[in-house]
């Protein structure tokens, strides 16, 4: 039936913005896992192929979030087994693998989601956020922008509300299944 | 996977930790894994780090990378592509190629063209496309290569990306600001079909010729919108909230199932249920007894002689527009094009009034042109087509 391949070459628009949304994520993550800038765009096409194929059904953002994580990780230690210059007799240290993993998780995540906000903010609110990264407190930021305390804070909030818009994502319930075995 | 999700967690609070708007319960959580990350925790908080990421992510273009998710996807069984190899044959084609066109322009060099061509004007297939109205009467044009993100008054985001519009309202605060529902309407014209997710998650894939006017928060006891045209709803399950959808003839009670409805002007209305139960009420007209459908239930209320008919169905080929085909089970010719017309923004007109009753099953690609459609049909069909311009006569053979 000649359905299934047109609706994967057609855009289906959830997965295109899931796509959209996590493969720049997902690269870097598998970047400082691999430690190799070449072949990790394809360690990542794999991953939603892989993602696209499958008939899990994701509860929730969330859900699919963790699905894409765990795949990229293992889809990099399948990689690195498989490379050239792998030596049997040294393994892949996947100890260390599970313990580096799960921090570089972290990392992308806050980045990302400070990310969708930063973009957006005025300069000066920018400016604080900038600070704050820097390992300002608000007295210290307050008095290098010549502004006061109360005002640093007001405008953390409102940088707040703007990634709290995002962060309660709606598209919840991503039935990718439904699509593919329709017929 | 619990982990993962821990991880999720710890990224928020540190999120809200920047912002300054971390509760006390956030703060001894996030106390705790500082105290095991701490270097993970600083790495986050240096400025040089952040810069650098961002000039890694500008490097990544993700149309193109998309492109590439297509084209491999494409391939069945997921082999890998061997780019290597597949250069090597293009090349080697190309040389090919380019030495017969030269030995073929020696041979035969070429001739000024005297007779003029007539070229055929070819029907596109319709688009995701559509006019969005928002509150203040303001009208936006969206296409699937456009992202707005807009806001209404009471703050609710909307947000448009890749042919779908969806709805995340506001903090509480801001909501309690505005007293009034604000209503946004989305206007799909002929040759257009659009995907929208409600502020409560509901799901609704509009097609041509179709419109939805909505709340953009649902407020009240019923989440109530008004539909003409056709649309396909997966509504999200709340059953202290009834999800409420009215048109011209009866309005559709339902706690969250899924459901396609065709109600368009001067035509039968059509309601097809996937999955669960709703009820149908308040239909117009005589006195007639409310309804309660079960899965693959389809009911019908006549245009013609406003009689109401329930039967059961295969509610998949009633769907199957949102999925990218037509499907029809022993349909009508006549009714069919009914369909081709708004997709493809064509008039039709039937020569013979028999053919109009002509029974066809199959299945037709909604985004290949025209003229494979009428090719398709044609081959399989005692009809035929001519094409003349944006209008198509139909003929018996």
């Amino acid at each position: 039936m000649k359905f299934k391949d047109q609706i994967l070459t057609d855009d289906c628009p959830e997965f295109k913005i899931i796509f959209k949304k996590y493969f720049p994520s997902l690269y870097l993550f598998a970047v400082k896992l691999t430690k190799n800038e070449f072949l990790t765009k394809d360690i990542v096409q794999e991953v939603f192929i892989k993602t696209w194929k499958s008939s899990n059904n994701f509860e929730n953002e969330n859900a699919l979030k963790a699905f894409l994580y765990l795949s990229t990780k293992n889809q990099c230690i399948d990689h690195l087994r498989k490379r050239k210059d792998y030596k049997p007799n040294v393994p892949v240290d996947e100890k260390l693998f599970e313990e580096t993993y799960l921090d570089e998780v972290v990392r992308e995540e806050t980045f990302r989601l400070l990310d969708i906000v930063i973009e957006q903010l005025p300069p000066q609110r920018r400016k604080i956020v900038e600070l704050t990264l820097k390992g300002m407190g608000n007295n210290e930021i307050a008095e290098s922008l010549q502004i006061s305390v109360n005002t640093v804070k007001t405008h953390k909030l409102r940088a707040y509300k703007t990634i709290r818009e995002f962060m309660g994502s709606q598209f919840a319930v991503i039935i990718l299944t439904e699509l593919v075995n329709f017929f | 996977m619990d982990k993962i999700y821990k991880k999720f967690r710890i990224a928020a609070l540190l999120i809200e930790e920047i912002f300054g708007q971390l509760s006390t319960e956030g703060e001894t959580e996030l106390k705790n894994w500082k105290e095991e990350h701490q270097q993970t925790y600083n790495y986050l908080h240096e400025w040089e780090n952040y810069k650098t990421r961002k000039s890694q992510l500008s490097k990544i273009d993700v149309s193109k990378e998309w492109q590439v998710f297509l084209r491999r996807n494409h391939q069945r069984g997921g082999t890998r592509f061997h780019w290597g190899r597949v250069f090597k044959y293009a090349a080697l084609v190309f040389i090919i190629l380019s030495f017969s066109s030269i030995s073929y322009w020696l041979l035969y060099p070429p001739e000024k063209k005297v007779v003029k061509e007539v070229v055929p004007v070819e029907i596109p297939h319709g688009e995701r496309k559509a006019e969005l109205i928002l509150s203040n009467g303001q009208s936006i044009q969206l296409y699937p290569s456009y992202v707005n993100i807009l806001k209404e008054a009471d703050g609710t985001v909307i947000y448009n990306d890749s042919a779908m519009i969806s709805y995340e309202g506001a903090g509480k605060d801001d909501i309690n600001k505005s007293n009034t529902i604000l209503y946004n309407t989305l206007n799909i014209a002929r040759g257009g079909e659009y995907f929208l997710v409600l502020n409560d998650g509901t799901k609704v894939w509009l097609n041509s010729l179709s419109a939805l006017k909505y709340p953009v928060v649902f407020t009240g006891k019923e989440r109530i919108v008004e539909l003409t045209g056709e649309a396909y709803f997966e509504v999200s399950h709340d059953p202290a909230h009834p999800f409420i959808v009215k048109n011209n003839s009866y309005d559709i009670e339902v706690l969250g199932t899924s459901f396609n409805i065709s109600c368009y002007d001067k035509d039968d209305v059509v309601t097809t249920l996937a999955e669960g139960h709703i009820k149908i009420l308040n239909i117009k007209g005589a006195e007639k007894a409310d309804y309660n459908l079960s899965k693959n239930d389809q009911l019908i209320l006549s245009y013609t002689d406003q009689s109401v008919k329930v039967q059961k169905v295969d509610a998949r080929t009633y769907s199957s527009w949102k999925n990218g085909s037509f499907c029809f089970e022993n349909e009508t010719l006549g009714k069919i094009f009914q369909k081709l017309e708004r997709w493809y923004n064509i008039d039709v007109i039937f020569k013979s009034e028999e053919a109009r009753s002509y029974d066809f099953t199959g299945i037709l690609p909604r985004f290949e042109n025209f003229e494979i459609i009428l090719e398709m049909l044609e081959t399989i069909s005692d009809v035929k087509f001519s094409v003349d311009g944006h209008t198509v006569v139909i003929d018996k053979k």
